[in-house]
Formats: structure tokens, C-alpha cells, sequence
């Protein structure tokens, strides 16, 4: 493997290490004892991070997508895949706004099912990344290893 | 393979990254912030939507050009 296909790769492992090692959750500033509140504190903070990591998630789709029209305008992937990556991540952002909308609900102290709505926009990551990965060409490859590479730090992360 | 490709193809795979970094910047703001409250997770909402939009700017983008290039 060529220095510049094995650079996207690299970075992507690189910067994998360099949060691993980097990160540090803090624990809770404040820590109440009476069980109804540490609940609702805890749904409060998952709420928190599952929309950080959503909101993260789609920065970097939204930029893999840019790249894949860059490409296409250079010749260097075909219109019909980047159709095809189009509508994925047209599905992914309806989806992402509809777990929005349930998180929010946590925000409004009702009894929503957080971890469902989560799971249904982590499938829509996957489905969007899909094409990529099976992808014959090179460079869209190497963009969908550097792209799961990130999302699955932020699905670590986010604690989704 | 020529020059102006191959830097075409480390600022493309590289910009993923560099939004990642971004993106996970965010993330750790959003984890320090421990015993969220209500406005905690209107904001980061808010700001979910603000991702959206911006998404669904992208897409409408390039839908329009490919349907103008007739591709």
C-alpha cells in the first residue's frame, strides 16, 4: 500500500490513539441521593450526550458527502454513487431530527424511549456508510475507513 | 497518478478528519458538562438541528447541481 493511500488511514488511527489516550469522562459536580433525581440527572446527561454525538456525527457525514461531490466533479467517482450517497444521507438527517425531536421530550421531563430513537440513526450511519466501504474505488474507501474511524469514537464517546 | 490528484485526495480524506477532531471537541464539551439541566439539552437540541440544516443544505446543494448537469 502506497504513503498516500495508507495517510487517511493513519490519520484516522491516529487520531483513534490520540483520543483514547486523551479523553476523560469527569464524574457527576453534583450527586444527589434521592433515586428519582439522579435518574432524571442521568437521562438528562445521556439526553446531552446522544445529541452531541448526533450533531457530530452529521458535521462528519455532512463533510464525507462534500468530499464525494468533490470527487465526483473531478472524474473521479461516477454520479449514480453519489446519487446513491445522497439519498442515505438525505434518510439519515430526516432520521437524526426525528431523535431530536424524542430527546428533547427528555428535556420536558417526558418518558421517551431514548435508546430506540438512538439506535434507529446509528442504522442510518451505518446505511450511509455502506456504500463507501463496498465502494471498487480507492479513495472512497479510504474516506469511509477515516469516516467509521470517527463515528465510532463519537458512538463510544456519546455513550450511545 | 499526478501531484495535483494525490494532494486532491489527502485534503479530501483529511478534511473527514479534520471535522472529526471538530466533532469530537464538541463531544468532550458535552461530556464535561456532567449533571445536565434542562436548558443543557434544549441547547444541545438546538444545536442537533443547526447540524441538520446544515446537512440538509449540503444535500439540496448537490442534488440541485446534479439535476442540473443532468446526471
Amino acid at each position: 500500500m502506497t504513503l498516500t493511500r495508507r495517510t487517511p488511514v493513519m490519520l484516522a488511527a491516529l487520531l483513534t490513539l490520540t483520543l483514547t489516550i486523551g479523553c476523560v469522562t469527569p464524574g457527576p459536580a453534583v450527586v444527589s441521593t434521592d433515586p428519582t433525581a439522579v435518574q432524571v440527572q442521568q437521562d438528562r446527561q445521556r439526553a446531552v450526550q446522544a445529541a452531541t454525538a448526533i450533531t457530530a456525527g452529521l458535521l462528519v457525514t455532512t463533510q464525507a458527502l462534500d468530499t464525494a461531490d468533490s470527487l465526483e466533479q473531478q472524474g473521479i467517482i461516477q454520479a449514480p454513487l453519489l446519487r446513491q450517497l445522497l439519498a442515505a444521507h438525505k434518510v439519515l438527517t430526516t432520521t437524526a431530527r426525528t431523535s431530536l425531536d424524542v430527546i428533547e421530550g427528555v428535556a420536558a421531563g417526558k418518558d421517551v424511549n431514548l435508546s430506540n430513537s438512538i439506535d434507529v440513526v446509528i442504522e442510518k450511519f451505518a446505511d450511509f456508510l455502506a456504500p463507501l466501504e463496498k465502494s471498487n474505488n480507492d479513495r472512497l474507501r479510504d474516506l469511509a475507513v477515516a469516516t467509521r474511524a470517527v463515528l465510532t469514537i463519537i458512538t463510544a464517546r456519546g455513550d450511545l | 497518478m499526478n501531484l495535483k490528484l494525490i494532494l486532491a485526495m489527502l485534503s479530501n480524506a483529511s478534511a473527514v478528519v479534520e471535522t472529526g477532531k471538530k466533532a469530537l471537541e464538541l463531544l468532550k464539551t458535552a461530556a464535561a458538562g456532567a449533571g445536565a439541566t434542562q436548558a443543557d439539552v434544549q441547547a444541545a437540541v438546538d444545536r442537533g438541528r443547526a447540524a441538520a440544516d446544515a446537512a440538509d443544505a449540503t444535500n439540496d446543494r448537490i442534488s440541485d447541481r446534479l439535476d442540473r448537469e443532468g446526471k
